[in-house]
């Protein structure tokens, strides 16, 4: 009866369209037609930037004659964008120090304050490098060391010019005990060997171990410190003396004021250096970000939204897109949606089998899993069909141009009788009186699953159900706390869960049999095998980015026939709401970038920039008054699906 | 209460003739004991399986006992038979019927509907009276089950401390000393413990089952128990017919079960119902929290918690549960209420 009715409405609406569509009476005003009509014009600008030779640089003095690199990206950023105005944000918690090193500088907004470009930046849509405080690079015949030209206009955000013994102070920094951070020194003493200026302008960086050009790349990319604030040198009170004191930055914002434990103002850099670029154009629009504390989750930030305090709202969970539709700013046309899909970078991930654990020694009875879990409808029904299925153990593993997943791993839909069929076969061949299989032994096929967050429990209970027709029990375990100990002691039988990574995966961690056996390593399942073994020390020793994909590729494929994780989705898309006033060009997103509303600070480690967004004033004013005036926008979802898989 | 323990003298009988006066109390008494003991058959009521199968002249009874594959009534799998799809392919092709519960679902199945995502509103249509949760499970199945495994809890919780904590209690104020003393001393401490941080963290570490989750609670919950009987036991302690009964040589576990406890029994059994919503709030808070039974386990506090994420978009998850939980609270607090009425020392005092 309900459907019925929901059909007749239905037809009735579409009736009421086709027969009379100037009925549909939604208001517009002149700023945001004329923005909404650029904007319909707009074209993905060709983000390539292929490493190019430059003849022109000559540097003497060197110890060795170079091949000078760059690369020359075009205008990126939309030639709508306006400049100014306030962005409003929030952030969790007040940072515990404004430092970016040291005791408690590990906090979620530390990118704020360490906001300075690499020497080269990563491109976030194919991974090639950008110039950033070097305007060149060039490769040492060792193999292992990488020569900078450093940006001559560079300038740190109090107007002092940047040079190369800001780099040599920021390694004399980061090898100083006095920051109290054994990461750094440990990084900047084994890994990264030695870092020597020769003028004011170029740098050398070497590394501990040959790399392939790209690779060397990536790991000697350093940001600067800026030798003149610190007086050149780092003594024993660093740590209290600076915990309060931002440093000046290379990078487009600074930190202007700050209430402590309530907000943090952050401002564009006068005139900034980076303009310089092509590819800066039109980015790092707006002049003021504003981040007041708000506590309490995201309820709360709700409503401070929804009040328009604040200008953004993510709304990632599938639930939460479809609940907030309903809001009535955004049916009113004055928030606008964005929903951008990327490739995100993601680890092994999904439910990890214990090899160690009783009867998933057995290959078949693992593989059985591949058909018993049924994540396809897990995504269907409670992620609404929006996240993607993961067929391997990494996704986005793509680096200076070369793909390092196997695409064509394809996991099995689910399929009650084939997993009984491998159950069998691993011993389960009766199905007990509770429908759940039973061997020789009289063991049931009774699996806990421990997981970390209550936010999942949903969606293993619909694995749990499902799990049941294969002859399969899951007993899901929620540890908020203990679950990754667990995991690392090997003391589980199965875990939901996942590992980061970085642009292209190195599996040695994870499945060579030297940590088969030991506990507190990354090798979770115990397991061991001469033939992975091979591929992965092969893998190590492997000097060449392409080869080593191949490799990658073999590991991956062994992983999948041995079953060790099921793999299951990644989220293939960025979106959320924001004020209309809040623009956006019209392909929203790069195809690695993930959050392109953060428009301040680059959100993870290999991130550049975002900074495509700006505010429009005229915007904001007509907004505010149609609000007030109760009139109504077409709302309005601004969609990129260049980025979609499939 | 109802069935009391000891034989019914006359002081007894008048408290419970003065219980029934109450009407609001006896009522309530009334109306839980029934929801309890239809909640113990609540498989008959509300399940995805069905009551009766007639399949090819065969009768079948699928509801207690082992899982029937959907082989055995033609259907092409192995696994549990969807019975409320049985019932149409049946009812097509004449083979036999299905006699379904009044709700054909269980606590732990999702119901998903195509095209449209969960959760779904109350409909007379689907029997989803109460409406589905974020994931398609029936509101009134996890509601009743949800019950079921909350009131059980709770009685089984407060009777094992109670009876703990009577027996010390009693021991304590008989004996006195230096066991009363060391008890005293010893309670003091654990009490000190802070009970819902230590289940939380128990809860966080491992997730327990309802055995170990009943035990933890037991562990924490007796010592209070203790003390108003020890403070009651050193009062009758005193009197002439215990110094009778010891004349008499009665050992020390007859002068307590025959003598004390009776008298002592007053405040346990208008502590009881307290005691007993008390458990089942702690219960559903700590589920709230996330640090109760393991998931999916039907129960109100995940309800709740469901109900407060989604209110604005399904505001009949909320709206049951804090209904139901309401109702049934009230009710507890009512027979309380007509108890304390009713063994009010004000109106019947009489020695012994």
């Amino acid at each position: 009866m309900k459907k019925g009715l929901r059909t007749a409405a239905l037809a009735l609406g579409l009736a009421a369209v086709v027969a009379a569509p100037s009925f549909a009476q939604y208001y517009t005003s002149k700023a945001v037609s004329a923005d909404e009509k650029a904007m319909a014009a707009e074209v993905r600008p060709d983000f390539s930037s292929p490493q190019v030779e430059d003849k022109s640089v000559k540097v003497s003095g060197l110890p060795e004659t170079l091949t000078w690199y760059t690369s020359k990206p075009g205008v990126w950023g939309s030639s709508r964008a306006k400049q100014g105005g306030t962005f409003r944000d929030y952030i969790a918690e007040f940072p515990d120090t404004f430092r970016t090193v040291g005791p408690n500088a590990n906090h979620a907004y530390r990118t704020f304050f360490g906001s300075n470009p690499a020497t080269v930046e990563l491109n976030m849509e194919t991974r090639e490098f950008l110039p950033g405080l070097a305007t060149h690079w060039a490769f040492g015949a060792d193999g292992k060391t990488v020569y900078y030209k450093l940006n001559e206009k560079a300038k740190w955000s109090d107007g002092k010019p940047l040079t190369s013994a800001d780099f040599t102070f920021m390694y004399q920094m980061m090898r100083s005990p006095d920051i109290q951070d054994p990461w750094y020194n440990e990084f900047y003493t084994e890994q990264m060997v030695d870092l020597k200026a020769y003028g004011p302008y170029v740098i050398s960086v070497t590394m501990n171990a040959k790399m392939a050009p790209a690779d060397l790349l990536l790991n000697t990319a350093c940001s600067p410190r800026p030798a003149h604030f610190y007086g050149g040198k780092i003594d024993k009170d660093y740590v209290d003396t600076y915990q309060w004191k931002a440093e000046p930055t290379t990078g487009p914002y600074y930190l202007a004021d700050f209430v402590k434990g309530e907000s943090l103002t952050f401002k564009k850099v006068k005139n900034w250096w980076g303009h310089e670029y092509a590819y800066n154009k039109n980015r790092f629009n707006i002049e003021t970000f504003e981040y007041k504390v708000i506590t309490g989750g995201n309820d709360i930030i709700k409503n401070y939204f929804y009040k328009g305090e604040l200008d953004k709202f993510y709304m990632i969970i599938p639930q939460v897109w479809a609940d907030e539709a309903k809001a009535p700013e955004i049916q009113k046309g004055y928030i606008d949606r964005e929903y951008a899909f990327y490739v995100p970078l993601q680890g092994v991930q999904g439910i990890f089998l214990n090899t160690k654990y009783k009867f998933l020694s057995d290959v078949n009875v693992r593989r059985g899993f591949y058909y018993a879990i049924n994540i396809q409808k897990m995504i269907d029904t409670v992620l609404r069909g929006e996240y993607a299925r993961n067929h391997n153990i990494g996704v986005g593993h793509t680096f200076a141009g070369i793909d390092f997943n196997d695409k064509t791993i394809r996991k099995p839909n689910f399929d009650p009788a084939k997993a009984g069929e491998l159950f069998a076969k691993g011993g389960f061949d009766k199905i007990g009186s509770d429908g759940i299989r039973v061997n020789a032994k009289g063991e049931r096929l009774s699996v806990e699953l421990i997981y970390a967050s209550p936010n999942h429990t949903e969606r293993l209970s619909v694995l749990k159900e499902e799990a049941k027709k294969a002859g399969l029990e899951l007993n899901l375990n929620l540890m908020q706390k203990g679950s990754f100990t667990a995991l690392r002691e090997k003391n589980f039988q199965a875990y939901w869960g996942g590992m980061s990574t970085s642009v292209y995966p190195d599996y040695w961690e994870y499945f060579h049999s030297t940590n088969a056996d030991k506990t507190q390593t990354n090798n979770f399942w115990g397991y061991a095998n001469p033939e992975m073994d091979k591929l992965l020390d092969a893998f190590r020793a492997e000097g060449d980015l392409k080869k080593k994909a191949e490799l990658t590729k073999k590991i991956e494929r062994l992983v999948d026939q041995e079953a060790l994780v099921i793999p299951h989705y990644y989220v293939p898309y960025y979106r959320g709401g924001t004020w209309k006033w809040v623009r956006f060009p019209k392909w929203l997103n790069n195809k690695f970038n993930d959050d392109f509303f953060e428009a301040m600070a680059p959100y993870n480690g290999y991130g550049a920039y975002f900074g495509y967004q700006w505010i429009d004033q005229d915007i904001r004013k007509e907004v505010l008054e149609a609000q007030k005036a109760g009139k109504a926008y077409e709302p309005r979802i601004w969609m990129d699906t260049t980025n979609k898989a499939n | 209460m109802k069935k009391p323990m000891f034989t019914l003298d006359p002081l007894t009988r008048k408290r419970i003739d003065r219980f029934k006066q109450i009407k609001r109390g006896y009522w309530s008494w009334r109306a839980l004991l029934v929801l309890v003991i239809l909640s113990l058959f609540s498989e008959l009521f509300i399940n995805s399986r069905a009551i009766v199968v007639s399949y090819e002249g065969k009768l079948y009874f699928p509801t207690y006992g082992a899982v029937i594959p959907g082989t055995t009534f033609g259907l092409d799998y192995q696994y549990e038979t969807n019975y409320r799809e049985l019932s149409k392919t049946l009812k097509a092709n004449g083979k036999g019927w299905v006699l379904m519960p009044l709700v054909p679902y269980s606590a732990y199945e999702q119901d998903f509907k195509e095209g449209v995502y969960p959760p779904y509103a109350p409909s007379l249509v689907s029997r989803h009276f109460l409406g589905t949760d974020s994931i398609g499970r029936d509101i009134v199945a996890r509601l009743v089950y949800g019950f079921r495994i909350a009131i059980l809890f709770s009685l089984a919780y407060v009777f094992i401390t109670f009876f703990i904590g009577t027996v010390i209690g009693c021991l304590m104020g008989y004996w006195g000393g230096w066991f009363d003393t060391i008890f005293q001393r010893i309670i003091e401490i654990w009490e000190q413990v802070p009970f819902l941080y230590v289940v939380m963290i128990v809860g966080s570490i491992y997730k327990p089952n309802f055995a170990i989750f009943l035990l933890i609670f037991i562990i924490f919950g007796w010592s209070s128990r203790t003390w108003r009987v020890r403070a009651m036991t050193y009062r009758e302690r005193e009197r002439d017919y215990i110094l009778a009964a010891k004349a008499m040589g009665a050992s020390t576990w007859r002068i307590i079960s025959v003598h004390i406890v009776p008298n002592v029994l007053v405040v346990i059994v208008t502590m009881l119902p307290f005691a007993i919503s008390g458990a089942i709030s702690s219960l559903t808070a700590l589920d709230y929290l996330g640090f109760g039974l393991r998931p999916p386990t039907p129960s109100w506090g995940e309800l709740i918690s469901q109900g407060i994420s989604a209110y604005k978009t399904a505001p009949w998850i909320l709206t049951s549960v804090v209904s139901a939980m309401t109702v049934i609270l009230v009710m507890i607090a009512f027979i309380g209420e007509g108890l304390r009425d009713a063994f009010d020392p004000k109106k019947f005092t009489v020695y012994k």
